[in-house]
């Protein structure tokens, strides 16, 4: 059923689970449970509609960082949450980008690519993507792709999605729910907890207008988005911190989004190759394709990720006249960083809440990593006879990071370590040191890889969903 | 600041068999061992830009910048000496003379360029990714044109 928080004005809601946030990772979790007999309360911030006196609790202030940052255009704060605006481009992430890197300080996951495998599968049918198939001896264009050095550059493909909406395709069956009560406008006022801060007892929710609600459960999930975790987790009781020990310290630290730029890529004049990398599909699923380093290239030369798209035409200044030109859009893999953060502002929203703040910042490691990568690139399309390469100006020492472009993957801030001096959850995304309180989303990963994260937020919620369904 | 460029506009032309001897004369001769060798541009500028799929003045400008780049101090048969040479191609401080025709030649030039990005000597010029020898040529293209 989809309620409003009014209707329970100053009383208590219970049910077995009680999730924050009803994105797609909360829904994801919602829908596990019932399916397996739990009762779940999702509490949703906003409506079940975009409202701008809702999206407004999101405003803060990115003074203090590298650049400014677009916190209110790069999320929504309503049923289905940012499913609502995505894009839909979906691969999984690489071995390698959860694997401790020496390189990468902070870098690796509790576990390994192959304990996400399964969830990845699954969910492929969440996210209407067709069969888990990112094989590029399979899915390919006729005559394959360019044909790169493979110990340096390999092509990649990303799947997309149509884009799913969560809140289109799951609205009717929330509704219908017998176990599922999402209770919308109901904004988080508060935690309550044991005395020993080691158990959460009740989140306090509320619309401002209408009297408090509480929401008791067995166990608490957070999904409220990559960058709301944090503040929300900021705003826990000092018992709740105190039991977290010096992983509270940690909350809203090494926040990762990544970045890219567009370097001109110019294709001499009998080049066609750049069609292969177009208009492709598999099965009905559109294809994206681009190109990423070689995980072993990577280890050697103690890189991040990076992966690189072909866009639309461009015309750089001083190129010939009818010299093809498009634009080549670099991702990179940025390092976490402790000093970017997100934290609470002075300032307060309408519900009392302390606003967030966030510093934004990017690491040198980040740029050579930009550099390099192009560098890489130029060398092949170079040897190829295939085309020269111009670094975009984002990635220069002058200017970076100003001109570099976020690309509003909002991850980290709640990251996942065995050591809670070095994240917030654990390896089953409960908070360290806190007996029933989970986190969802992409807050927890601790590196990130090139890829989009979505299709990683459904896996890890589908592994958490089991996971809960064994603890409740 | 470079040294004054010692390199002649005049002595550029497609020579026909026997002409390398006019043009070797004047400095080093860096690879081609045939005895018969043709001149395959008149001009540094005219072979960066057959290479090259930018405007003339954007080659100019590149061109300053990479001998600018390359420091004070450095000469034209240095930077010719470290050019990539083979069988069919080589170079003399005037420009790239080469055993083959005209139009063979040039796709014979392209592949040195080309094992060049390929062994990964490359240098970053007004953000452009280049080839050591394009690079290298770019720094004697602007001796040749006698700019500072």
């Amino acid at each position: 059923m989809i309620e409003d928080v009014s209707r329970h004005s100053g009383g208590e809601v219970s049910a077995d689970v009680c999730i924050l946030g009803s994105g797609p990772a909360g829904i994801t979790i919602a829908r596990m449970l019932a399916a397996q007999g739990k009762s779940v309360i999702m509490a949703e911030g906003g409506g079940m509609e975009f409202e701008e006196e809702s999206q407004e609790l999101y405003s803060g202030s990115t003074r203090g960082g590298d650049r400014p940052y677009p916190i209110m255009q790069s999320r929504l704060r309503f049923f289905g949450g940012t499913s609502n605006h995505w894009t839909g481009m979906c691969a999984p992430l690489m071995p390698l980008d959860m694997q401790k890197r020496e390189w990468v300080p902070r870098s690796g996951w509790p576990f390994g690519r192959e304990v996400l495998d399964p969830f990845y599968v699954r969910a492929h049918e969440i996210l209407d993507l067709g069969e888990y198939e990112y094989s590029t001896e399979v899915v390919r264009p006729e005559g394959g792709f360019v044909p790169f050095r493979e110990d340096v550059i390999e092509s990649r493909i990303w799947r997309r999605s149509p884009p799913t909406r969560f809140r289109l395709k799951y609205r009717d069956e929330i509704e219908q729910s017998e176990l599922i009560r999402c209770v919308t406008h109901a904004n988080f006022l508060g935690m309550e907890s044991t005395d020993d801060g080691k158990r959460v007892t009740a989140l306090l929710v509320g619309d401002g207008a209408s009297d408090p609600v509480m929401l008791r459960a067995e166990v608490f999930v957070m999904a409220c988005g990559g960058m709301e975790n944090s503040r929300l987790l900021l705003h826990a009781p000092d018992a709740v911190l105190r039991a977290m020990g010096p992983s509270a310290e940690m909350i809203g630290r090494c926040f990762i989004d990544h970045v890219w730029q567009q370097g001109a890529l110019l294709i001499h004049p009998t080049g066609d190759w750049r069609e292969k990398y177009r208009g492709l599909s598999h099965n009905g699923t559109r294809v994206i394709a681009g190109i990423c380093l070689n995980e072993d290239f990577l280890r050697r030369e103690r890189m991040q990720g990076i992966s690189a798209t072909f866009g639309d035409d461009v015309s750089p200044e001083g190129v010939r006249e009818g010299t093809e030109t498009i634009g080549l859009s670099v991702h990179v893999e940025p390092a976490p960083n402790p000093d970017c953060r997100i934290f609470l502002d002075e300032r307060r929203d309408r519900l009392g809440l302390k606003r967030l703040r966030f510093h934004w910042r990017l690491s040198e490691s980040d740029r050579e990593t930009m550099v390099k990568s192009v560098t890489v690139l130029a060398e092949e399309l170079g040897r190829m006879q295939l085309g020269r390469v111009r670094l975009g100006e984002g990635a220069t020492q002058e200017v970076f990071p100003q001109a570099l472009t976020a690309e509003s993957h909002h991850m980290g801030g709640t990251r996942m370590t065995e050591d809670p001096a070095e994240g917030v959850v654990d390896a089953d995304c409960r908070l360290h040191g806190v007996e029933n309180f989970y986190i969802g989303g992409s807050s927890v990963y601790p590196t990130v890889g090139y890829v989009n994260p979505t299709l990683t937020v459904v896996a890890m919620a589908l592994r958490l969903g089991d996971h809960l369904n064994t603890v409740v | 600041m470079l040294e004054p460029s010692p390199v002649s506009r005049r002595g550029f032309v497609i020579a026909a068999a026997g002409a390398v001897g006019a043009l070797g004369a004047g400095g080093l001769l860096s690879g081609c061992g045939r005895a018969e060798r043709a001149a395959l541009f008149a001009t540094w500028e005219e072979l960066l830009l057959a290479l090259l799929p930018l405007t003339p003045e954007a080659v100019v400008g590149l061109a300053a910048t990479a001998a600018a780049a390359l420091g004070e101090g450095v000469m034209a048969d240095g930077l010719v000496a470290g050019l990539p040479s083979s069988d069919s191609i080589g170079w003399t401080l005037e420009g790239g003379v080469s055993a083959l025709a005209p139009e063979r030649a040039m796709a014979a030039c392209s592949s040195l360029i080309a094992a060049e990005y390929g062994e990964g000597r490359v240098e970053m010029v007004d953000r452009w990714i280049l080839s050591r020898a394009e690079v290298h040529m770019l720094a004697l293209m602007h001796m040749e044109r006698g700019e500072r």
